[in-house]
């Protein structure tokens, strides 16, 4: 649907948050992601999060790798910097533009491939130095965009919608971070909309926070499945 | 050319469980989970605690939620390198590359 160019007109009476722009400011393009993508609703989320924080968007740097889930920085906060680097490398990325300029506010999103397979190192070495960043894991425990195979946060037991069965013990990407320094930590399930106020929640810590967020799979993982769950884990709030 | 994507509506699922307390979750598919929020005293401060916490409750096939860590003596990585607060692209060239003569009295102090 990239062709579809997404329209700028807005009901004037949208309300508009303490900087005054309405959630409309916080957008991106329209979405070219599967329909019922769970990824759109984190999207939705970001963007709630952003216009109730009053985040003014030309201070954030969101930066991905590779993947669904890296896909996503363009479908929100389109007016803030951004950078799609390479595949599990997002860490590194974000670290180099985080010791340039540590005025910004950074966002790494990134998905179970991306941090527990490829990234995996790059993910615990930016935990264990507390770069200031948030972390978004976009992680459904399947590699949607090659056909549906588990990935390394897929439960141990799950079926596979052809009926596998996963039997390689699952990565906890929230253990690891905490084993590994991370100084703030969040666990949330929530309803669709509530990551915006869970991450109104976390503006108070002094460190920086990585955000997993963890949501099922669109018809592709059969048992068990988790509902969306959002773990924060951190160094540095902004 | 893209194909039309028809996706049944459903309403989202919401729970509200109190503290300490386990909350099983059925979703669209029929499918079960098990929400198991920290308690009211539940200490956020201890590191080992959490990870204890986080295992034991992963073990009864439970996804633990709430704040479980928070280290409000938490350093960054600028702090670390003992970064200037000023960001580094905005420093003039001549401050980050203050010449020869400030290199060797730097390796003077490392000898």
């Amino acid at each position: 649907m990239t062709y579809i160019a997404k329209p700028k007109f807005h009901h004037p009476g949208l309300k508009k948050n303490e900087l005054g722009y309405t959630h409309r400011d916080y957008e991106g393009k329209i979405s070219t992601l599967c329909a019922g993508c769970g990824h759109d609703s984190i999207t939705a989320s970001i963007i709630e999060a952003c216009y109730e924080l009053s985040i003014e968007p030309h201070r954030v740097a969101k930066i991905s790798g590779i993947g669904c889930s890296s896909k996503t920085p363009d479908y929100f906060l389109g007016n803030s910097h951004g950078f799609n680097s390479v595949h599990g490398r997002m860490p590194s990325v974000l670290t180099g533009a985080n010791l340039a300029n540590r005025d910004l506010i950074y966002l790494g999103v990134s998905g179970d491939g991306d941090s527990a397979s490829i990234g995996f190192g790059q993910f615990a070495h930016s935990i264990r130095r507390g770069v200031n960043m948030t972390y978004i894991v976009e992680n459904n425990g399947v590699y949607g965009l090659t056909k549906g195979q588990f990935s390394a946060t897929a439960d141990r037991g799950s079926k596979s919608k052809k009926g596998v069965t996963n039997t390689d013990n699952a990565i906890d990407l929230v253990a690891i971070a905490l084993q590994l320094g991370a100084d703030f930590r969040r666990a949330l399930v929530l309803r669709r909309q509530d990551p915006a106020r869970a991450a109104d929640r976390g503006r108070d810590p002094p460190q920086g926070r990585v955000v997993h967020r963890r949501h099922q799979p669109l018809h592709r993982i059969q048992q068990p499945r988790r509902l969306d769950q959002e773990l924060r884990l951190c160094p540095r709030a902004q | 050319m893209n194909r039309l994507d028809v996706l049944v509506g459903r309403d989202p699922i919401a729970v509200d469980y109190a503290p300490g307390t386990v909350q099983m979750v059925e979703q669209h598919d029929g499918s079960r989970i098990a929400l198991r929020k920290i308690d009211a005293d539940y200490d956020p401060h201890d590191r080992l605690g959490a990870q204890t916490f986080l295992q034991k409750h992963a073990a009864k096939g439970q996804i633990v939620t709430g704040l479980l860590y928070v280290d409000p003596d938490a350093e960054d990585l600028h702090e670390h390198l003992n970064t200037v607060e000023t960001p580094l692209n905005t420093l003039e060239a001549d401050t980050l590359c203050p010449g020869s003569a400030a290199l060797d009295k730097f390796n003077a102090s490392l000898r």
